[in-house]
């Protein structure tokens, strides 16, 4: 209990004290996580409303495997992320790894599939009967995917805010893809993990407290986008 | 003669839920098409609409405008409603016909009227009940003026009051118009009401066609003494 205490206590100081290299992980971590959700979102999207309004012959073979990816383990992501970006790799020549970029990457290839999946769950619950009305009322293809996309906004948010809470808790990719150098590629996740491995129990905590409320606050950014739209 | 079914077959899951050999619709009247669930009444509109193809036959549209100019509306039976405001969904397929601004408005608030729906026109359409939003998905449907017009069931969920100014608005746009509206409906005294002509289906099939009067009257056929038998005309 006095752990924790200390925690919360080490926690306000470490925001109050304006350390650099603190304050370098929060931005790092608020940069990486928001654009890999963006990004992923963007790619996401609108894959999810044209599967899930779609009907092809390997529609149920895809949804089975962007379910399956929804689990994908970090560590494999980041290890894949990791061969292809790695020197001898097919994108080696572009010198992304360890870098900022890289850890991009890996995450929009975690969160890419949970966003499409859940899209396309919402999208399958409503395109029978936005169809036919918009059918009926002689509306043309892209502007019933535009509805669709209307009618489906507060899932498909949710969605995003389940990308991006997958984002900001990963840690598996960004270590093997980032490597945790200090005031380059170190956000709060291996930042933890580096603490508690030097046995720094009370820092440790204190970013687990930072990255919670950072965490909270994009969430309830996000939920008054949500309640706008 | 404007829209003539030949053959149609649907088959779904190897059950043939519609077979119709033959079928004529002429311009400007208006169809009644009866019968109890499961007759293929739905079915029947999908296909003539094109959102659904059939498993075999054609339907043709003799004057080809019509499908080449998007001239068909059609109202489904399970209303949805946009998350948007009654007269933002009224306006909608007009905006597509590049009608828009005030124009699309007036036209969009004219046909809310007649359905008794124009107080409710900046209220959320996802606030409204069951026969509120099937009046207001009519005057959607019946506002975009196109020369063949499908109704499913459009007033099973609205009361007396509202059936009564439905069935005035579908006979206003069809003398309007000369539209050609083809309807469903559980009821026959609707049917009779304001019908030109009645289709009676069963099991996929249509077993009779005629008059109002003629087919209710003295129904030639077994199935339609069984389905009118629990109405009084």
């Amino acid at each position: 209990m006095r752990e924790i205490l200390n925690s919360f206590i080490e926690a306000f100081e470490l925001i109050i004290s304006l350390d650099k290299e603190i304050y370098g992980i929060i931005l790092l971590t608020i940069v990486v996580t928001v654009l890999s959700t963006i990004v992923a979102a963007a790619l996401a999207v609108p894959t999810g409303i044209i599967i899930g309004s779609s009907e092809f012959r390997a529609k149920r073979l895809l949804i089975r495997l962007i379910n399956t990816l929804m689990g994908l383990p970090p560590v494999v992501a980041g290890l894949i992320v990791y061969l292809l970006l790695s020197r001898k790799g097919p994108l080696g020549d572009f010198a992304l790894l360890f870098t900022p970029a890289a850890m991009v990457i890996a995450q929009v290839l975690i969160i890419l599939p949970i966003i499409t999946g859940i899209t396309i769950g919402a999208v399958k619950l409503k395109v029978k009967a936005i169809r036919e009305t918009c059918a009926g009322l002689g509306l043309g293809n892209i502007r019933t995917l535009f509805m669709l996309f209307h009618e489906c906004r507060y899932p498909v948010m949710s969605a995003v805010m389940a990308g991006y809470g997958r984002a900001i808790a990963e840690v598996g990719a960004v270590m093997l893809v980032g490597g945790n150098i200090q005031y380059n590629t170190r956000v709060m996740t291996t930042a933890i993990v580096l603490e508690t491995g030097k046995g720094n129990y009370d820092r440790a905590l204190a970013l687990g407290i930072i990255l919670l409320a950072l965490s909270f606050l994009v969430n309830w950014l996000l939920q008054h986008i949500q309640e706008d739209l | 003669m404007r829209v003539e079914l030949k053959g149609i077959k649907k088959i779904y899951h190897d059950k043939v839920v519609l077979d119709i050999s033959s079928l004529g619709l002429e311009k400007g009247k208006i169809y009644a098409v009866l019968g109890p669930n499961g007759s293929g009444k739905t079915t029947l509109l999908k296909i003539l609409s094109g959102i659904e193809k059939a498993s075999e036959g054609l339907v043709h549209y003799l004057d080809m405008e019509m499908l080449q100019e998007k001239q068909i509306a059609y109202m489904p039976q399970k209303v949805y409603m946009f998350d948007l405001t009654v007269l933002e969904n009224t306006v909608l397929g007009l905006k597509e016909r590049k009608i828009c601004g005030t124009e699309a408005e007036k036209l969009a608030m004219e046909a809310l009227e007649q359905v008794g729906m124009n107080s409710f026109s900046r209220k959320k359409a996802r606030c409204l009940s069951g026969g509120e939003a099937q009046r207001v998905a009519l005057a959607r449907t019946l506002a975009l003026g196109k020369e063949l017009v499908l109704l499913d069931e459009p007033a099973s969920a609205t009361d007396i009051a509202g059936v009564d100014l439905v069935e005035k608005y579908i006979c206003c746009v069809n003398e309007k118009n000369g539209s050609t509206i083809v309807f469903t409906t559980h009821n026959p005294s609707q049917a009779a009401r304001i019908a030109d002509e009645v289709i009676i289906m069963s099991g996929g099939r249509v077993v009779e066609k005629g008059k109002p009067s003629m087919v209710f009257n003295s129904p030639q056929n077994q199935e339609t003494r069984d389905f009118l038998k629990s109405w009084r005309i």
